[in-house]
């Protein structure tokens, strides 16, 4: 039998309905709870679910900018693991996906030896493929956080679904909620390169409890900065073009063009 | 039934289950307006005092 282990849960999006068994059992029966949710009803329910649980919003707020209170939450992680106890994380959405800080603490323990791992979950994508009814394997799907889509000028391919995320928070390092017009901005700017400013865009966000639905506002590009951003909300563009297949490609494949359609 | 029970059961039931209007009259009316409504951050206002942290869950790597 182990002694120390550490597995990193996701609880969904939606409080509870996309909570795992796997997930629950784990909250459920691990010597020690580690939590960062951004939903008061699931904190309640992870503390009355076990009376170690302990928040990690302390360290959250701890440095003045958001990368270094990650760095600060996995090393909490690995000091707690180290007492040779069964610990388990538990974060919202899918806990790999826009997190670095729990997949960092499982790297650095497996290298330490212990056993760790990360359970998958529900993460705000896969909502948003399901509430806008779209198929990531057709047309392919370009997925970014938006600061990353701007400083590192990632390439835009036009007849692919481009997602982008946290654009309620373009270049805001920190915990402040400034306003976020000037981002919008650059982020117009930049999308109307690639983008006709009539083409129709949706800002969305997941329905976090049973029984409500998802916000979906559809607007034309350049109604962009009149849109009213929250820190969950994500932009989803549609391709604007078709598709093209390449010959060569077709016959190095021997694919007859006639059998895609 | 406090709030966070009535919602752990609002997961167990489909659309077709439940007639929301109704079993939603005897929580406060702020509650109710949220459900109605739509509105999640009234309905995150009502169950907690407390800040809610981590909506924001990465920012870019700057190497």
């Amino acid at each position: 039998m182990l002694n120390a282990s550490l597995v990193v849960v996701g609880s969904g999006i939606k409080f509870m309905s996309h909570l795992t068994t796997e997930a629950k059992t784990y909250i459920q029966q691990s010597d020690k709870i580690l939590y960062l949710v951004n939903d008061p009803a699931m904190k309640e329910w992870i503390q009355n679910n076990n009376p170690s649980a302990e928040s990690l919003d302390v360290i959250y707020r701890k440095h003045p900018l958001r990368l270094h209170c990650y760095r600060a939450i996995t090393e909490y992680i690995l000091e707690t693991l180290r007492q040779k106890i069964h610990v388990c994380v538990v974060l919202y959405g899918h806990p790999a996906v826009f997190s670095k800080p729990a997949l960092d603490a499982v790297i650095q323990a497996k290298q330490e030896g212990y056993y760790a791992k990360i359970l998958p979950a529900v993460s705000a994508e896969d909502c948003l493929f399901a509430d806008l009814l779209i198929d990531p394997g057709s047309f392919g799907c370009q997925s970014y956080e938006a600061t990353d889509f701007l400083i590192y000028r990632r390439p835009v391919n036009p007849s692919s679904h481009l997602i982008l995320w946290q654009v309620g928070s373009i270049g805001l390092l920190g915990h402040a909620s400034e306003s976020n017009a000037r981002g919008i901005k650059v982020l117009l700017d930049c999308l109307k390169q690639h983008y006709d400013l009539t083409h129709e865009v949706t800002l969305y966000e997941a329905a976090q409890y049973p029984h409500f639905e998802p916000r979906i506002d559809k607007f034309t590009l350049n109604c962009l900065p009149e849109a009213k951003f929250t820190k969950i909300s994500t932009l989803y563009i549609p391709p604007a073009e078709k598709s093209i297949c390449d010959e060569f490609m077709l016959k190095a494949l021997e694919i007859d063009i006639e059998d895609l359609r | 039934m406090n709030t966070i029970n009535f919602l752990e059961k609002l997961a167990h039931l489909t659309h077709n289950d439940v007639e929301l209007n109704e079993i939603i009259k005897k929580f406060p009316d702020e509650i109710q307006k949220a459900f109605l409504k739509n509105d999640v951050a009234l309905l995150k206002k009502e169950l907690s005092d407390l800040k809610c942290y981590a909506d924001e869950k990465t920012v870019v790597q700057l190497f």
